[in-house]
């Protein structure tokens, strides 16, 4: 059937049921049904209110005592049936709820003037089409439901209340759900604006719910149609916040447990209470080794900012996790990348040993490695003591935030009771952290030299500190913080319990270094009150077998002609000794010697230095008179039988020092006795300014050159253990090769090359023919 | 230019002035440096017993140019087994004299031996060996 004619068909009938009055009444009947008639825009009442004619014939129709309820029944029929018609027609035209509320209001209008339904009838009519709407529309649906959102998001609880209350009377049911996803989002957003960078604040979790409660609680739990105070509610919400603070904190985690370390102590103390699975750990452990990777383990992040960070990290695993079942998991992620570097162990024991940053070797470092440094020592200050005291004592305070009456409806002993005697779960790791008095008793000190791949790393590095330190020890006394880290040093490592250990015999070298000081301290007194002997020299008289492991002293060193005067100094004091000590002769060792000189020049000026022995013999060639035609470096070289690198080198540093010049013309080296006149001819002189400055350069790469050299000499000696392993096992991969020798090689000739500095020395080997590389990476020897 | 030292630190390594002359010691051919026949360890070094060097475990040499620690041929020639023997050629071993290494070890070495002595030992035998090693 044509839907116009049904409408047709309704009127006809609504016509006759009118009956006799029909034929008075007809046409305004008509008008009336064309005003409450939404399908025809164009006549009917445009959401204004009737004028007179209709306004009179509604009354008449009402007034009428003898139509029956057929009429009103086919008004009502008409009435749905052309709203339906139009709904139909229009309903995908609807997106938002603003339109939908704008067609109910369209539709409901002329209802207010032509009463024919009851409020029950009208809105089973509307909700009927509601839930069509909303079933067969998603967008609209999905628009609304969004819109939802978003109000609830915005705080506008009234419209939302609309919208929530619509979407229920289309579906015919509480959408609990619906709302409670959205309250969820709304917890996560309102917990990342105010847990975000809150570090420093002890109960954040706490504090954000009660805020949030008392904002939003209220209308929320009428929406949801609940009461205020139903705990249970609350209880769910709160472990929401919860949920959502570790997973906040889980993101940040690289923040609070490094960059923020001592500030963000707070929060991580909250993290410990709430992190109550293995799984959350695992995350939040995880989380942070893959920031630590992609942050801190990079080639040009330093070796001290890389310390640092993983001792924070370290510290702050210490005090989130109190079972210590996580931070050998950093420690083992972390070794392989720092064993790569040659200083880790050296700025480590800086830092441990407290033995201050100003004293670590090289010069260059800026403020910003001294800074990290002083850092570093001062985390590591007191990490020889038990971690018991230093980081658990915050946790115990946090006891009391439990409170053993939770229930109100309970009676408070039941509650006492449960509270102390029945744990759910059972708490695992409050008391393997109470009972494990070994681990307790571990400090930070134990954990980081986990880092390292044995005590020997340590020990070698701290022997080779201590025996740098003592031979550039100009005179006798030794500062208060080395003989204590030695002490410490002993006392950590527990040498005394593994006698006749090759640590011991090693760490008791030093034993006899502090005595050779001591010895030569009481020696050196005496000698000076010899008349014969001067007194301005301060000999240091070691036993060499005990300085180090490295053949320096054992080796005929070649040394330079030394001034007249001071020779015989020398000898001397070698002669008086030999009378002290019978049967013992010394040798003097000018490579680790040291002088203070005091140097005046023609224009009066006077400078003094402090320098390596053999470079105060290269410049003393130009102190006598009869020099003031210049030197030339052969000439040098001659007088002093030193090599050309060491007068290269010391002729380089006197030039930077403003102290020599070289004379271009001449070829010659000169003392600058005038420096202000000098001065303004090295401004004219580009040339010679130019080379002053490369000249710093030629030092740079001198050092660089000479580490490598180091490397390859200490790799040289490792070579007959190479050609061994080749010769019977044919063909090896570096890093077969690598671990092999760190087994074969004996701790004396030593061996600590890397990896990479192993596959570089082996590249040389292949260079000069001794050995083959294979496309597969393996090396062979060359038969 | 003039140049002064004010102070001068020089490091000196003491060793044993065993050959009483300047001769370069083996150590400088290249070969391996000089051992205590008994316990392999340098002269420079200690015996096994103790911990610091020189003046704490002095050397001596024998007549037999075979030098020892102290400590080491003390305890070689406390056995029965040695017979007042250098262990390692077998001559009888006695203080090198005239060399200063020997001079302030002589009268200690033997008050010493003489004292560790084990009371059981002392036939004629020892005794002679005993006052050989001092005297000679």
């Amino acid at each position: 059937m044509d839907e116009s004619e049904e409408g047709n068909r309704l009127i006809a009938s609504i016509h006759n049921a009118l009956g006799d009055h029909d034929v008075n009444f007809g046409d305004d009947l008509d008008g009336v049904l064309t005003w409450i008639n939404p399908n025809d825009p164009d006549s009917n009442h445009q959401l204004r209110p009737p004028i007179l004619r209709i306004k009179k014939a509604v009354k008449t129709l009402f007034n009428f005592k003898d139509v029956d309820d057929t009429f009103f029944e086919l008004l009502r029929q008409f009435l749905i049936y052309q709203t339906r018609r139009h709904f139909f027609a229009n309903f995908e035209a609807l997106l938002n709820f603003k339109d939908v509320q704008k067609l109910e209001k369209y539709y409901e209008f002329p209802l207010n003037f032509v009463v024919v339904f009851s409020a029950s009838e009208w809105l089973d009519e509307i909700n009927g089409l509601r839930g069509y709407l909303v079933f067969s529309h998603p967008i609209f649906k999905q628009n609304v439901m969004l819109r939802l959102k978003q109000l609830l998001i915005e705080d506008d609880f009234e419209m939302a209340r609309k919208v929530y209350e619509w979407l229920c009377q289309a579906e015919g049911r509480p959408l609990t759900t619906l709302l409670i996803d959205i309250i969820l989002v709304k917890v996560q957003m309102y917990a990342a604006a105010q847990m975000g960078a809150v570090w420093t604040k002890r109960f954040v979790i706490v504090e954000t719910f009660n805020s949030f409660i008392s904002s939003y609680w209220g209308p929320l739990s009428e929406m949801l149609q609940c009461a205020e105070d139903d705990h249970a509610v609350t209880q769910e919400i709160y472990q929401c916040f919860e949920h959502e603070f570790i997973r906040i904190r889980t993101q940040q985690v690289f923040e609070v447990f490094v960059t923020e370390y001592p500030v963000s102590k707070p929060t991580l103390l909250e993290l410990r209470s709430v992190l109550k699975t293995p799984s959350r750990y695992t995350k939040l452990i995880t989380e942070l080794l893959y920031h630590f990777e992609a942050k801190m383990l990079k080639p040009s992040v330093t070796t001290a900012e890389i310390v640092l960070s993983y001792v924070k990290a370290i510290k702050s695993i210490l005090t989130v996790d109190v079972s210590f079942r996580y931070f050998r998991l950093l420690t083992e992620f972390v070794r392989p990348f720092l064993s790569e570097r040659r200083d880790t162990v050296v700025t480590f024991l800086y830092a441990l040993l407290g033995l201050g940053s100003s004293e670590s070797k090289g010069t260059s470092q800026n403020s910003e490695h001294t800074r990290i440094a002083a850092q570093l020592a001062e985390e590591l200050m007191d990490s020889h003591k038990p971690i018991m005291n230093s980081t658990l004592e915050g946790g115990i305070q946090m006891l009391p935030e439990r409170s053993p009456v939770l229930n109100a409806y309970e009676p408070i002993c039941q509650q006492v009771f449960n509270y102390y005697l029945h744990w759910t779960p059972e708490p695992m790791d409050s008391i393997q952290a109470s009972s494990d008095d070994a681990l307790m008793s571990k400090s930070l000190f134990d954990i980081v030299v986990d880092l390292f791949e044995s005590k020997d790393v340590i020990i070698t590095a701290f022997i080779t500190l201590y025996t740098k330190k003592l031979l550039d020890l100009k005179g006798y006394k030794l500062e208060q913080n080395w003989a204590k880290s030695l002490k410490l040093l002993k006392q950590k490592f527990n040498l005394k319990k593994l006698p006749g250990s090759q640590e011991i015999s090693n760490v008791s070298n030093i034993d006899v270094m502090l005595r050779d000081i001591k010895h030569s301290e009481m020696l050196c007194s005496d000698l000076h009150s010899w008349a014969s002997l001067n007194p301005t020299i301060f000999p240091k008289i070691i036993s060499y077998l005990f300085w180090g492991t490295s053949q320096e002293f054992c080796m005929p060193s070649k040394n330079l002609r030394l001034p007249l005067a001071l020779e015989q100094d020398l000898e001397r004091y070698r002669e008086a000794y030999s009378d002290i000590k019978k049967g013992r002769k010394l040798k003097v060792h000018q490579e680790q010697s040291i002088v203070e000189v005091n140097l005046t020049f023609e224009d009066k000026r006077t400078v003094k230095f402090e320098v390596p022995l053999k470079r105060a013999v290269v410049l003393s060639c130009f102190s006598e008179h009869e020099e003031s035609k210049g030197l030339t470096q052969t000439q040098i070289i001659e007088r002093t039988g030193a090599s050309e690198d060491e007068v290269v080198q010391a002729l380089q540093f006197w030039r930077n020092a403003s102290v020599l010049y070289h004379d271009e013309q001449l070829g010659v080296y000169k003392p600058v006795e005038h420096l202000e006149s000098e001065k303004t001819k090295a401004l004219t002189d580009t040339e010679d300014s130019e080379s002053i400055a490369t000249g710093k350069n030629s030092e740079f790469h001198l050092s660089v050159d000479s580490q490598q050299r180091e490397i390859t000499d200490a790799m040289e000696k490792v070579w007959p253990f190479i050609k061994g392993m080749l010769t019977n096992l044919g063909t090896m991969k570096v890093d077969k090769i690598h671990s092999f020798l760190k087994i074969a090689v004996p701790k004396e000739i030593g061996f600590v090359a890397t990896v990479s500095q192993l596959e570089v020395y082996l590249n040389i080997l292949v260079d000069e023919g001794k050995l083959v590389s294979n496309a597969n990476g393996t090396f062979k020897l060359v038969k | 230019m003039l140049l002064e030292f004010t102070k001068v630190y020089p490091v000196f390594s003491w060793s044993w002035d065993i050959c009483g002359d300047d001769n370069p010691p083996k150590e400088n051919e290249g070969g391996e440096e000089d051992v205590c026949g008994i316990c392999r360890v340098s002269y420079n070094g200690t015996c096994p017993s103790c911990k610091f060097p020189g003046d704490d475990c002095p050397l001596v040499v024998g007549d037999c140019n075979h030098n020892f620690h102290v400590h080491c041929i003390q305890q070689w020639l406390d056995t029965s087994t040695a017979k007042g023997l250098c262990p390692m050629c077998r001559q009888p071993f006695s203080l090198k004299r005239g060399v200063a290494i020997n001079e302030c070890q002589m009268d200690r070495l033997a008050k010493l031996l003489i004292h560790a002595q084990p009371p059981g030992l002392s036939d004629d035998q020892d005794l002679m060996m005993e006052q050989e090693f001092v005297v000679r």
